[in-house]
């Protein structure tokens, strides 16, 4: 790589907003995806405690928790290719 | 209190014969009370949700100027699912805290979203003594307490924590347990 090339490397991605679009994106990706795991474990964790405690209105909870999922997959997505 | 008759009280707080069942429960074994905490205790946490809210909301008149569309819909997007999970730990947390009373044994299940999931059962038999303790200013307003049950020897103590009327919980326990022990 000669020297002119690499000034136009470093300015193009080491300036200033570059690098913040990419910080802003890396947490993005890494705080959803954190989040996405989070919420498969609260779900698994009703799953489980309604098995302990049997009440016909438990099944609103245990599809509640697995909307949460389908949302906070969808933000993974986003964060992934859209942002 | 009637404990012959199906009643629920404060958001199913306090249940007289609930419609509800637990996994190891007997064939012949009858639900006779169910109870969480007052769902007063979950003002505390309503109102930081809130706060949390008006922070958003100041935040995108404030510092989001700086970034552009696609950035502010996500932070909005995230921020608000967020504050719903928030909500959402807090009331399942409250939800599945439940202390079952059996006219065999008493069930209590503690259970934190995501840490841990503890359920002890304490044969009405082994009880040797309820006590129902209440204090504070929003207890003795609306009523609510703790209810402690100790059992023999080096069993587990079992504590049902902020229910609503601990005195008329700890009544019906003590009439179950002194019943089985006329029966046993």
């Amino acid at each position: 790589m000669d020297n002119s090339s690499l000034s136009v490397f470093m300015s193009t991605y080491l300036s200033g907003p570059f690098l913040i679009r990419f910080f802003y994106k890396a947490f993005s990706i890494v705080s959803t995806v954190i989040f996405f795991v989070y919420t498969i474990v609260i779900h698994k964790q009703i799953e489980e405690v309604t098995n302990t405690i049997a009440n016909r209105k438990h099944s609103i909870l245990v599809f509640v928790s697995f909307i949460q999922i389908f949302v906070v997959l969808c933000l993974v997505i986003f964060a992934l290719f859209y942002l | 209190m009637d404990t012959a008759k199906s009643s629920h009280k404060y958001f199913h707080s306090f249940c007289i014969r609930p419609n509800t069942r637990f996994q190891t429960q007997g064939e012949n074994e009858v639900v006779i009370a169910m109870f969480r905490a007052h769902p007063i205790t979950l003002l505390f946490p309503f109102l930081n949700g809130f706060v949390f809210v008006l922070l958003l909301l100041l935040a995108n008149f404030y510092f989001f100027v700086f970034l552009n569309v696609k950035e502010i819909l996500f932070i909005n997007f995230f921020a608000l699912i967020l504050i719903f999970n928030y909500y959402w730990y807090n009331f399942i947390n409250w939800y599945f805290n439940v202390g079952i009373v059996t006219d065999d044994q008493i069930v209590d299940v503690d259970f934190n979203v995501t840490l841990y999931k503890e359920v002890s059962y304490t044969q009405l038999t082994h009880v040797e003594d309820v006590t129902a303790k209440s204090g504070g200013y929003f207890a003795t307003l609306f009523n609510y307490g703790n209810l402690f049950i100790q059992t023999a020897g080096t069993e587990i103590n079992t504590e049902f924590l902020n229910i609503p009327f601990p005195s008329e919980a700890a009544k019906i326990i003590n009439e179950l347990v002194e019943s089985t022990h006329n029966h046993g």
